[in-house]
């Protein structure tokens, strides 16, 4: 199963996306599909995003067994984020005219 | 809604990942990237068990994976025929990085490369026909064990910064 979202909007479309407080979610068998997704300029599109409000703010959090493709600028990107569990996954194949990482665990200082 | 995706507003207090069982393919820069423009990153996080092939660019430099942070490990991976290097061990807060056990092969660049990190463990890791040297070792009291190396480039530990 593949959530390909729609909107070619930079940033809300997203595939999954928890931006509140969010736990104990898991996740099985569903990827993304950026084929919708024209721009290849940030911020991108469309797999996983976990962004908390606050640090603990989103915890335990499991995304198994998905495929994601054809996403543009990052399949996946994290944070405020805890004990979150990334298994048996396919990432491939992403596009950007800046760089794309296929998983992005950062910190970093606003404007930086 | 908040913006992601973007260098802005894009993450800190990552804690507690396990990655474990993916494959990784085809993405223009590293196939997992822990960044930290602020220390201490990203922490207590594991990257086990999985592949990491064709990652990279010209354009982008990039890799097999690049661990910084605070106590991440990266053990028992696939990673072969990435652009540049399979694994780094790089950027501000890269303190007591394990990288054990790994197979890293066919390596245009650096199998791996400690860059500016500390207290960085590389041992037991498995080192085949990548082209250049095989640990580039710049960073500060990395340890190196038992790593095995064939068929590839010429220089094991390029020395302290």
């Amino acid at each position: 199963m593949f959530l390909a979202p729609a909107s070619s909007e930079p940033a809300l479309s997203a595939g999954i996306y928890l931006g509140g407080p969010a736990s104990y979610i898991e996740f099985d068998g569903i990827g993304g599909d950026g084929v919708n997704h024209t721009s290849l300029n940030w911020p991108g599109c469309c797999g996983l995003v976990l962004g908390g409000t606050a640090p603990g703010s989103i915890h335990h959090i499991r995304l198994l067994n998905g495929e994601f493709k054809n996403n543009k600028c990052g399949s996946m990107g994290f944070g405020k984020a805890s004990d979150v569990d990334i298994i048996g996954n396919y990432l491939h194949d992403d596009q950007c005219n800046s760089f794309s990482h296929g998983l992005y665990l950062a910190r970093t200082r606003s404007g930086s | 809604m908040q913006q992601f995706f973007s260098w802005i507003v894009f993450g800190e207090d990552t804690q507690r990942f396990l990655i474990e069982r993916n494959t990784i393919e085809g993405l223009t820069d590293y196939g997992v990237q822990f960044y930290s423009s602020i220390s201490p990153g990203s922490s207590d996080s594991i990257v086990r068990n999985n592949s990491f092939r064709n990652n990279g660019s010209a354009a982008f430099d990039g890799g097999g994976i690049s661990v910084g942070g605070v106590n991440n490990i990266v053990y028992n991976n696939l990673v072969y025929g990435n652009y540049t290097s399979g694994i780094r061990i790089q950027y501000s807060g890269a303190f007591n990085i394990r990288v054990s056990d790994n197979k890293i092969y066919n390596q245009p660049g650096h199998a791996i490369y400690v860059g500016n990190a500390w207290n960085s463990l590389v041992e037991n890791n498995v080192f085949n026909h990548n082209g250049l040297d095989v640990v580039v070792d710049q960073g500060e009291g990395t340890v190196q064990i038992n790593n095995v190396i064939s068929d590839t480039g010429t220089t094991v530990g390029y020395g302290p910064r």
